[in-house]
């Protein structure tokens, strides 16, 4: 199989490239996760392009795209919006907040309140926001790209495994190679390289590549190789809890997502072991730490034999 | 619970269990002292109460040791040194938190404490509570190295330590050299003589015995048991009577020539420890032990008091004469007055001839009512035994042996009081004789000139069902009797002879593999010594075999069943290209493998790059139609 839609993808792909230097497996997976249709979170040091990713994607995938900075003080109806009552109408009108786009970033996820952490995981979820007993449905696509920075925790509220299993991935960006910073440092500003970018793709599009995304084949012999994973995290003592069954889907939707992004219409054990840091990693939490444990995750990965 | 409550708890515990069959051993308040200081800590490890102060501990450890002192007189020796051991132990698990050297401390004297059980006893029970122990206590240790492990998962893991390193304790059991007598003595503290005295005999003596159903000795014949009734164990005689009581041998002489009659039986003895010096032997004991000796009374001496389980063998006949004994006269003795009663009826039988007077004697006990149990009116009067034979009429084997053994010696017959153990139960699970403290008996031996020391058993004319069938069944129905004795065949009895059975294998094999043993065992390999290339053969040869055994388990490869043939063909390639040199991991993709495979053998590239796509068709997009395809390229892939 090689869809039409691919080529315009990997152009996509490609022009993102061209914005965030130097971090070609990171964009493949966050593409991977998007046309899984899985919320994306990402992970680290301020300064190495997490909102510009973000920014980026929703940029060149056409998508409406609305950003939240979380601080503590952020309060629920912040986010979801707010009915106002409207003189001339003599009623309450809903005024959609931030939430209603389709690409929604919440920066420094961490920095807000668990009262708004979680209105906006409910939301995820549930993909609508009610307001004064009223439902409001949100745009499809929905994707909630969050951030956090790992390092100052003083004043943040860490998102229980709950809300972090909302997460389809997790990814971390890590500092550009020497030669990718060169050529940031040399080249034009980010932003307004951003601002003059067209998109690539349509609503239409990402839609009709989900569809396929659907229909890669998923042997007997490659659920075996997941389940052998899954059960590792289980009976794997170090850790607090396994991998949920929610997350062994996500597993596979990403690995879908992966293997036709290459262009193959099966899934294969390397995909599988390419997505797998990203799925487990925010979910498989150290017993004694209570914090993330990516290294085990590696180890864990390496420990497993391909049935 | 948290993880470190509830590993401190498990340190405290295994710690208990060490130290339990010390604690049976000591002093009631002691004991009770010790096990309120390890409750305390268990108490505190629970609820997280701030640990003692270190002078309370100090002050502590000073008052135990003054304790310990003055409860056993020494802080050495097995019972003061356990004491002191126990009591240390005890204060320094106060000081053991969390994973510290204190605590590596407190598992290394666990382990320590409870190898030093077998100072107290060397049963199978004491072998399998010190197993559990070393189970319990292994457990604490990894607890204590990891503290996040699932108990149950480390439980098994430790047991699995444990079988882990049985055969390479058979082997050092089996190999080690072992020296000719035990290391250091185990001190018998309470020096408590059991079983039969040597001393004196007099009435009660005996019956005491009668309801201890402890084990004295086990017996293994060569050929066929001979049957009950003869089943005469030989142990103390006495000739000399005061008037009341019997006296062992005043005087000692050369032993008389015993000329076996029938055919010898050859049997083992295993004696459990008495304290004294004499052994058991069948009557007439033929050929001796190494090491012992015959006394002038035909009594089996061993060169030095029995302190620990002993395995002898021996042969007696059943039947036999005697010429001449130079201690005869010895026999006559009687004293000056006393029991005329006695003397008068004896006096009637002064005209026939010895055996008559033997024989009338026992029609005398046979005929008169007497009436065996074993609980007798006490014998009050100076002339006792005028008073058994005339008045009470009822008493246990002791009462008989004195008073016929007295009527013959006052009818001219020489005569003495033989005590010993008649009889035993046989095990046939087991094949062995038991015989237990309540088979003590005493008969008579009577000198019959052309026939020399022959054996009477005025018991067995009063009640013929002591020899024929036992105690159980020869005393009157009221009498109470321990279950072990009971003739009747409960399971409760049953099962315990099926754990004798148990305990003297454990005793012959385990216990009893002495350096004699060992010596008989390794000349049987063909090892002459300690020193030769053989024996150092077999010892690191079992050892590397253990060794290498297990390292095989853990280093074989695995190789996966595979129900997938198209998964097999793969394998085929995938060892194919392990003869190159280039070899999958088990956790590596086909692609990923690929790639290497191809960087390594660059010519071959095309071929592998055809077959894994092959492979990743069927195996992962499902198209079997491939398969044979895939193992035709399989087949002409020769790299």
């Amino acid at each position: 199989m090689n869809s039409a839609l691919l080529p315009r993808f990997l152009e996509a792909l490609q022009r993102l490239d061209s914005i965030i230097l130097g971090k070609q497996d990171a964009l493949r997976l966050a593409l991977s996760c998007l046309l899984a249709r899985g919320h994306l979170l990402i992970e680290d040091l301020p300064g190495v392009g997490k909102t510009t990713l973000a920014h980026a994607l929703a940029r060149v995938l056409g998508l409406k795209f609305q950003r939240v900075q979380f601080t503590s003080d952020l309060l629920p109806a912040d986010i979801t919006g707010v009915s106002i009552y409207d003189r001339q109408d003599g009623r309450f009108r809903f005024h959609p907040g931030p939430i209603f786009a389709q690409v929604l970033l919440a920066d420094e996820i961490n920095r807000a309140t668990p009262k708004t952490q979680s209105a906006l995981l409910e939301a995820m979820a549930e993909h609508q926001v009610t307001v004064d007993g009223e439902s409001h449905p949100l745009p499809r696509p929905f994707y909630v790209i969050a951030t956090q920075n790992p390092l100052q925790q003083i004043g943040a509220f860490p998102l229980p495994e709950s809300q972090l299993d909302r997460f389809l991935m997790r990814l971390e960006l890590g500092y550009p190679d020497e030669r990718a910073e060169r050529e940031l440092l040399l080249g034009q500003d980010r932003r307004s390289l951003l601002s003059t970018q067209e998109p690539v793709l349509g609503i239409a599009e990402l839609l009709a590549a989900q569809a396929e995304v659907e229909q890669v084949h998923i042997s007997p012999a490659l659920v075996d190789y997941v389940q052998a994973l899954v059960a590792a995290t289980r009976n794997d003592p170090s850790f607090a809890c396994g991998l949920s069954p929610r997350a062994a889907l996500g597993l596979i939707q990403a690995s879908r997502a992966h293997a036709w992004l290459i262009g193959r219409n099966m899934v294969i054990p390397e995909d599988v072991q390419t997505i797998f840091p990203g799925v487990a990693g925010h979910r498989l939490v150290q017993r004694a730490s209570g914090r993330p444990d990516h290294a085990a995750v590696l180890r864990l990965l390496a420990a497993i034999a391909i049935p | 619970m948290k993880t470190e409550q509830r590993n401190a708890l498990l340190l405290t515990g295994a710690v208990a269990l060490a130290l339990a069959p010390h604690l049976a051993a000591q002093p009631l308040w002691l004991m009770a002292l010790l096990a309120a200081l390890l409750a305390l800590r268990a108490v505190q490890s629970l609820t997280e109460t701030r640990a003692l102060p270190r002078w309370l501990l100090l002050a502590l450890t000073v008052v135990l040791i003054v304790l310990v002192f003055q409860a056993h007189r020494s802080l050495i020796g097995r019972d003061g040194g356990m004491a002191l051991l126990a009591s240390l132990v005890t204060l320094k698990l106060f000081e053991a938190q969390g994973k510290t050297r204190d605590s590596h401390i407190v598992v290394m004297l666990a382990y320590f404490c409870t190898g030093t059980a077998f100072l107290h006893s060397q049963s199978p029970a004491m072998f399998g509570l010190v197993m559990l122990d070393t189970v319990a206590i292994t457990l604490a240790a990894l607890q204590l190295e990891r503290p996040q492990g699932a108990p149950l998962q480390q439980t098994r893991l430790a047991g699995r330590m444990l079988l882990e390193a049985v055969p390479l304790a058979i082997l050092l059991f089996v190999l080690f050299p072992r020296l000719p007598g035990p290391l250091w003595h185990i001190p018998v503290e309470r020096g408590a003589r059991t079983g039969l005295s040597s001393d004196r005999m007099e009435p009660g003596q005996v019956s005491q015995l009668a309801l201890d159903d402890s084990v004295a000795f086990r017996v293994e014949f060569d050929d066929q048991p001979p049957p009950r009734s003869v089943l005469y164990w030989r142990g103390p005689v006495f000739d000399y009577f005061d008037g009341r009581r019997w006296l062992p041998p005043q005087r000692f002489y050369v032993p008389p020539r015993i000329a076996p009659q029938g055919p010898s039986l050859r049997y083992h003895i295993t004696l459990e420890p008495h304290q004294q010096r004499w052994l058991l032997a069948l009557d007439m004991p033929t050929v001796l032990p190494e090491s012992a000796q015959i006394s002038g009374r035909l009594q089996v001496m061993s060169a030095a008091p029995v302190m620990l389980r002993q395995r002898y063998t021996l042969a007696s006949s059943l039947t036999w004469r005697i010429d001449s004994d130079p201690g005869l006269a010895l026999a006559r003795q009687l004293p000056a007055a006393g029991n005329p009663r006695t003397r008068a009826l004896a006096a009637q039988w002064q005209a026939l001839p010895a055996e008559e007077r033997v024989r009338a004697a026992v029609a005398y006990l046979r005929s008169n009512g007497f009436v065996y149990t074993l609980e007798p009116p006490l014998l009050r009067s100076a002339h006792s035994i005028d008073e058994f034979l005339f008045d009470t009429r009822q008493g246990f084997c002791e009462h008989f042996a004195g008073a016929f053994t007295f009527l013959m010696r006052a009818a001219g017959v020489p005569a003495r009081v033989v005590t010993g153990y008649q009889g035993g139960e046989y095990n046939t699970a087991g094949r062995y004789l038991i015989v237990r403290q309540a088979d003590a008996h005493a008969w008579t031996e009577v000198w019959l000139d052309g026939l020399g020391w022959q054996r009477i058993d005025p018991t067995a004319a009063a009640a013929p069902a002591r020899i024929e069938s036992g105690l159980a069944r020869s005393i009157p129905q009221g009498d109470s009797l321990p279950w072990m004795l009971r003739g009747d065949d409960n399971w409760v009895r049953l099962l315990h002879l099926q754990l004798d059975v148990l305990v003297n294998d454990w005793n012959q094999w385990v216990i009893g593999f002495d350096a004699r043993r060992q010596r008989d065992f390794l000349q049987r390999l063909g090892i002459g010594d300690f020193l030769s290339a053989r024996y150092l053969g077999w010892l690191l040869g079992g050892v590397a075999l253990i060794l290498g055994g297990f390292a095989f388990v853990i280093l074989r490869p695995r190789r996966l069943k595979l129900a997938d043939p198209a998964a097999r063909h793969y394998q085929r390639f995938c060892r194919k290209l392990a003869r190159r040199g280039v070899v999958r991991m088990p956790q590596e993709g086909p692609l990923d493998f690929a790639r290497r495979a191809s960087n390594a053998l660059p010519h071959l590239a095309l071929q592998i790059d055809a077959i894994t796509n092959e492979y990743l068709a069927i195996r992962y997009g499902g198209e079997q139609h491939r398969r044979e395809s895939l193992r035709v390229q399989v087949t002409q892939f020769n790299p």
